[in-house]
């Protein structure tokens, strides 16, 4: 929109700081392009060449790399479980924020003002403040599971606290979209009639499925990044997650040396996520930086 | 990325909700019941935020005063101790300054170029497709982008055999040895930060009418005369937003440069951040210490920093807004 205006209408002379920027820009997205190129070249290459022969182009594709990655390696298992966990966790957490969010946005009751805020501050709290008590809470959680129900999983704890995680930042960004929603629909139905369960359901969520999108996908892409709380919740290597698969692949090279194996790794950890951010890029890139440009 | 999403705290929240909470028409026959409603919207979301959220904040802040090494250990009072010991332990203390050396050299470095960045893209072609790919290494997994430079700066890695291909032996360097490793991280987290501070930067110099760069340019203004006094000037609200955001941001990173430093054996003292020295501390490692106690003391011990320093920083980064 500003696209054009923001130009100068007449091109002067360019100085050299404006040159070298330039010349910065490129260069950067250069780097960028270049290091995900590398490793999904390097991820067909064999073992022995990726450290003797680092420029060499892989001659011919070792997809067993891929193979061996994804069975021998557990990431299979893997990626199963990251998919899943990040999966419910996401939707779990869309469920949970989005009627929360709409109250705050619209009731005009007297906490709504104070908790909106209070959901906020979650969200400039880190991990560390809370990662002990939530591995004690968790610890106890699970033995109460043993102990009553004979069973419990590690991924079910993973799984609550990346939803407890991800909804200061989902409420944020919901509020916002709710506050910017026209009132007119809601008045409109309320005179028909219509009470706040069926004016949420059939009116607002339909109204608000952008936002609902762009919620769901930003917990996505976090929750498939996340590590720390993985590290200290999951200890099976079964129930394990990708980037724990992967820290752990990558601390056997030194036994195995299996490089093309790790590259391998490395691509089914970042191709998903580049997938996403090809198809959704924009969306992703707008309602993570929200509020910083209000 | 939980942890990298905190655009939130630092928008004006409250304030815009009590602005727009005055009594409308709608409260009329949207009244019945509106309290049952409300809190069936808001409960579950709550219960779950206050059980594993706001309680564990509490509760860590318990944890940090007693000496405890989780089930079956009791719990034992120890007051101020595990802070004190904090003061006096050497580890802990390079690893704090290791953080704030992150905060301080890379929020410089980062600044710096989104902002040189920015007024670049300002004027270039496909603008958006460049911003998106600056943008990338932001959201791809830290851990696999930590573990791919690592790769990338093997010491018989590419980047040496690129830099001996073109003669340039003397450059090659091992990136990773001990008394280089941490220098390398901070390359680093300017590398995979800087993007999305372009991206914060950018939005508020879009809404910059283009008629103050017009002017600038008639009164035959240079570009840094451009940036001081329009383009800073104009965008201070973002700018002031962008440096609580890194804050919060830059003393908790953790994957980034685990990646680096914690496969195989601990990551080496010199390396350390508070993040990391509070992770081998307490659950990290091959076998664990579970010093929970002096752990969570450390995390206080962060959230209070980053409280104080945010404080400071909206004091420092005041301003008047300008109108425009």
């Amino acid at each position: 929109m500003t696209r054009s205006s923001s130009r100068p209408l007449r091109r002067r002379r360019q100085p050299l700081f404006i040159h070298a920027a330039r010349t910065l820009v490129i260069g950067w997205v250069g780097f960028n392009l270049f290091l995900l190129v590398w490793i999904v070249t390097t991820s067909l290459k064999r073992s022995k060449d990726v450290f003797d022969d680092p420029l060499a182009v892989p001659a011919d594709p070792q997809w067993t790399n891929y193979a061996q990655a994804w069975s021998v390696s557990g990431f299979s298992v893997a990626f199963l479980n990251s998919l899943l966990i990040v999966a419910t966790a996401s939707l779990l957490t869309v469920a949970l924020a989005a009627p929360a969010a709409y109250m705050l946005a619209r009731a005009s009751t007297r906490t709504a003002g104070p908790l909106t805020t209070f959901f906020a501050v979650g969200t400039g709290i880190p991990l560390q403040a809370i990662v002990i008590p939530i591995f004690v809470l968790m610890q106890s959680i699970s033995s109460f599971g043993y102990e009553n129900l004979g069973w419990w999983d590690d991924r079910i704890s993973l799984t609550i606290i990346y939803v407890a995680t991800s909804l200061p930042f989902a409420i944020f960004l919901l509020t916002g979209f709710f506050r910017s929603l026209p009132h007119e629909l809601e008045e409109a139905a309320a005179l028909d009639g219509a009470g706040w369960g069926r004016l949420f359901v059939q009116v607002m969520l339909p109204l608000a499925q952008p936002g609902l999108i762009t919620a769901l996908v930003l917990t996505v892409v976090s929750l498939w990044n996340e590590t720390l709380l993985a590290l200290v919740l999951v200890v099976d290597t079964d129930q394990q997650t990708l980037p724990q698969a992967l820290l752990g692949l990558y601390g056997t090279m030194q036994y195995t040396s299996n490089w093309g194996g790790l590259f391998a790794g490395l691509a089914i950890v970042v191709i998903p996520i580049v997938l996403v951010y090809w198809w959704l890029g924009r969306r992703i890139i707008e309602g993570l930086t929200v509020g910083a440009g209000k | 990325m939980t942890a990298t999403m905190t655009a939130a705290t630092v928008a004006p929240a409250p304030a815009e909700a009590r602005s727009r909470r005055r009594p409308r028409a709608s409260d009329g026959p949207l009244g019945r019941g509106r309290r049952r409603w409300y809190w069936l919207f808001v409960g579950p979301a709550l219960t779950v935020y206050l059980a594993f959220v706001a309680g564990p904040a509490i509760a860590g802040i318990w944890i940090s005063l007693h000496s405890w090494r989780g089930a079956g250990d009791p719990m034992r009072w120890v007051g101020l101790a595990n802070y004190r010991r904090l003061w006096a332990d050497d580890i802990f203390r390079t690893a704090f300054l290791n953080s704030l050396t992150i905060l301080a050299v890379c929020g410089v470095a980062v600044f710096a170029l989104a902002f040189v960045l920015t007024m670049a893209l300002r004027e270039m072609r496909a603008r958006s497709l460049l911003r998106s790919l600056l943008f990338f290494p932001y959201i791809v997994s830290p851990i696999a982008i930590g573990v791919a430079l690592g790769l990338l700066l093997d010491p018989r890695g590419l980047a040496n055999a690129t830099l001996r291909s073109v003669g340039l032996d003397s450059l090659a360097q091992p990136w990773l040895a001990p008394d280089r490793l941490f220098s390398t991280i901070l390359v680093g987290i300017v590398w995979v930060s800087s993007g999305f501070y372009v991206v914060i930067l950018m939005a508020g110099m879009d809404r910059i009418p283009a008629y103050f760069y017009e002017d600038a340019d008639l009164a035959g203004a240079t570009p840094l005369q451009k940036f001081r006094h329009v383009t800073l000037p104009l965008s201070w609200d973002v700018v002031s937003v962008a440096a609580v955001l890194w804050v919060i941001n830059s003393l908790k990173i953790f994957e980034f440069i685990y990646a680096f430093t914690g496969t195989g054996d601990s990551p080496a003292p010199d390396t350390r951040t508070v993040p990391i020295h509070q992770f081998v501390i307490t659950t990290g490692g091959r076998s664990p210490a579970y010093l929970l106690g002096y752990g969570a003391a450390m995390g206080v011990v962060l959230v209070a920093a980053i409280a104080i320093l945010v404080v400071l920083l909206r004091r420092v980064m005041r301003r008047d807004a300008v109108q425009f």
